[in-house]
């Protein structure tokens, strides 16, 4: 189902190594988020994996077959951008549509057509009258209707309101329930969409930072509140992400799983103990000097 | 829906455990889908696995295969059993620090159960 | 779980191919260029009436028109086809030899379009001063020396339509890759096409005209002029797939 094996990938632009030495494999069929700074490699990443580039150096195999110029394999992959990827922007949507849709062989018309009406585009209009935002959606809609058995969507919300990124997550969401397939979704805005996610791949630098499932990875840490010296106390020893104090209340972020023991010392002191959002794990992982 | 004081998949069990609780879902009742889970309170299918996993494994839901999971027999009697054993550590204890955090004596707390157990009683 | 006994029905085959693109492009490009050949045809017939008015029909008009005009018109819009085409193509699955096939196609049955329009042009004009009773004599530097000789007419608009939309191509191609591949293709594609008019007799529309004030070309075997329209057509598509066998395909940004 779409299994995804990455080797030791390299890629470099002149002086600059956009991807190194990056492995992780995907064993398909889950929604996967794909997080990292800007610069990161992400978008390079998702290229190669889409066949849009050819690395350096390294493997990429999906089901077991090299990617590059593999129509077998090409034809089963979508990989939506920023800017939708269409031959001519003077070009009404419907026709967009129609250009896509011979391309796609498991493209769901009646489904395109829904979609255009929930994000309200007028198929009339040219993609180049549409606001970025618009366009944004657009390329989402070209994403999901395709159904490719890979599915990847790269920082595709950028320029869309809060009310249609939540719709996109909605339908990612919903589309991936009713027909499941491999999807990944590159994005910084963790929180709105940690939850539909069931695993996560950090990259940072062009390497692998971790891959763990959701539930895993924040686990990975909590956040402490209470009494201040109650909370100093139990976080002596642990390495702290950041601190909060509020007059004699003091909330700390550690990182490190907590014990079933540790959680009893907690209530027992009667603290507060948090799971840590992804977005400040992220945070830390990806800083100077952040996790191994 | 879900606030971030614990895992999703948690509070998802621990909503199930309460519904069998309350006698909102019966014994030997058919339970939601993970599916139909994910998509109402908009979800990773997944997540919702996993609380069903806990909860098979604790013995409050068991599945029929290709049919759905269900309030298993006696789960009422086993939640039950389960909230009784960590009632005192999880009600009772924090009760206890509170008390004495803003100085209310014990003797006062247990005068209050107390007037509780007569009117029990009645 | 997820229910992932629907993945079996959702994993079909790759479609066999539709060849959407070259049908699309044909059927977009051919439409456009019928028009463009009506109203050329309605100008050279005007020029004809208003030498007949003012002067003397001396020949073909038709002749001068189609040999200077729309090898560039072929040569944008192979151009226009390869840089705004191919990179929507890559992106929504296909390969770039399937592209690189079906741009061979589009090119092949367009630049046969178009060479047909030129010749029925011919045609119309031989016609219309048979009626007027005017003379329709075909300047030096074809292949053919009369409308009559319908082959070497499409002979020859054949292999300039070839020649000059696969360098269109490639130079598009170049520059989607970037501005340093475009100006190598730019400064390398006009020599396979120059050969061409060389060998055609012709260098009508193209700067190269300049040359017959210093030398004219000889007259060659109408065989051996295709060969070496073919040839040059050949060199074109290699250099194009050169370009296009692992171009990456950029975002906007890039």
């Amino acid at each position: 189902m779409m299994k995804v094996d990455v080797r030791d990938l390299t890629l470099r632009y002149g002086k600059t190594t956009a991807l190194d030495g990056l492995s992780f494999s995907l064993d398909g069929g889950k929604i996967y988020g794909l997080l990292g700074r800007n610069g990161s490699g992400k978008s390079t990443l998702l290229s190669v994996l889409a066949a849009f580039r050819k690395a350096d150096g390294g493997d990429v195999l999906i089901d077991g077959e090299p990617v590059f110029e593999n129509p077998r394999v090409t034809r089963q992959i979508a990989l939506i951008r920023e800017s939708v990827d269409i031959p001519d922007s003077d070009d009404k949507i419907e026709r967009v549509l129609e250009f896509v849709a011979s391309h796609r062989p498991n493209w769901d018309a009646d489904y395109a057509a829904r979609l255009l009406d929930g994000f309200e585009l007028d198929p009339k209009k040219q993609v180049k009258e549409l606001s970025r935002g618009k366009q944004s959606a657009l390329g989402a809609i070209l994403g999901l209707a395709a159904r490719a058995p890979l599915t990847m969507f790269d920082e595709t919300y950028l320029g869309m309101d809060a009310p249609s990124r939540y719709r996109f997550y909605d339908e990612i969401l919903s589309d991936y329930i009713a027909h499941p397939r491999t999807i990944v979704v590159s994005t910084h805005l963790i929180e709105e969409v940690a939850k539909i996610f069931e695993e996560v791949v950090i990259i940072d630098k062009g390497r692998l930072v971790l891959h763990e499932p959701v539930e895993t990875l924040t686990a990975r840490g909590a956040t402490v509140t209470g009494p201040a010296e109650q909370v100093e106390a139990f976080a002596n020893g642990l390495t702290v992400l950041n601190e909060r104090q509020l007059g004699r209340t003091k909330s700390v972020t550690v990182y490190g799983q907590m014990t079933a023991q540790q959680h009893q010392h907690a209530r027992d002191a009667g603290l507060d103990l948090e799971p840590v959002p992804l977005q400040d794990l992220f945070v830390y992982l990806t800083s100077k000097g952040g996790a191994q | 829906m879900f606030d971030d004081k614990s895992p999703i998949y948690r509070q998802i069990a621990n909503q199930i455990k309460a519904d069998i609780l309350s006698g909102a879902l019966a014994e030997e009742e058919q339970v939601m889908s993970t599916n139909q889970y994910a998509a109402f309170y908009r979800i990773n299918p997944a997540t919702a696995a996993k609380a069903f996993q806990e909860l098979v494994d604790e013995g409050i839901l068991y599945k029929k295969r290709g049919i759905g999971m269900f309030v298993a027999e006696n789960a009422r009697v086993t939640l039950l059993k389960h909230e009784r054993e960590s009632f005192m550590s999880q009600f009772v204890e924090p009760m206890v620090v509170r008390a004495r955090a803003i100085d209310i004596p014990l003797e006062e707390v247990m005068e209050y159960i107390r007037q509780a157990a007569k009117e029990e009683a009645r | 779980m997820i229910a992932r006994t629907d993945v079996a029905k959702e994993r079909r085959l790759p479609p066999l191919r539709n060849w959407t693109f070259p049908r699309r492009m044909v059927e977009d490009h051919l439409g456009l260029a019928a028009l463009l050949w009506l109203a050329l045809l309605v100008i050279v017939l005007g020029v004809a009436v208003g030498n007949h008015i003012w002067d003397s029909v001396g020949g073909s008009y038709w002749d001068d028109a189609v040999s200077s005009i729309p090898q560039w018109f072929v040569a944008f819009m192979a151009g226009y086809v390869a840089y705004s085409f191919l990179p929507a193509q890559i992106a929504h699955g296909q390969t770039r030899r399937e592209f690189a096939q079906e741009a061979l196609v589009y090119l092949v049955v367009f630049s046969a379009g178009l060479a047909a329009l030129a010749t029925i042009g011919f045609g119309i004009e031989a016609a219309v001063f048979a009626v007027m009773d005017w003379p329709h004599g075909i300047d030096d530097g074809h292949l053919f020396t009369s409308s009559g000789q319908v082959h070497l007419i499409v002979a020859e608009y054949l292999i300039r339509f070839l020649v000059w939309s696969a360098a269109g191509f490639t130079v598009g191609a170049g520059f989607y890759r970037s501005e340093e591949a475009g100006g190598a293709a730019l400064a390398v594609a006009w020599i396979p096409v120059a050969i061409t008019e060389f060998a055609i007799g012709t260098l009508y529309g193209s700067p190269l005209v300049l040359f017959r004030f210093v030398w004219d070309p000889p007259a060659l075997h109408p065989v051996l002029i295709v060969a070496i329209g073919l040839l040059s057509f050949a060199a074109l598509v290699w250099g194009g797939w050169k370009i296009i066998h692992d171009i990456p395909i950029k975002t906007k940004s890039e």
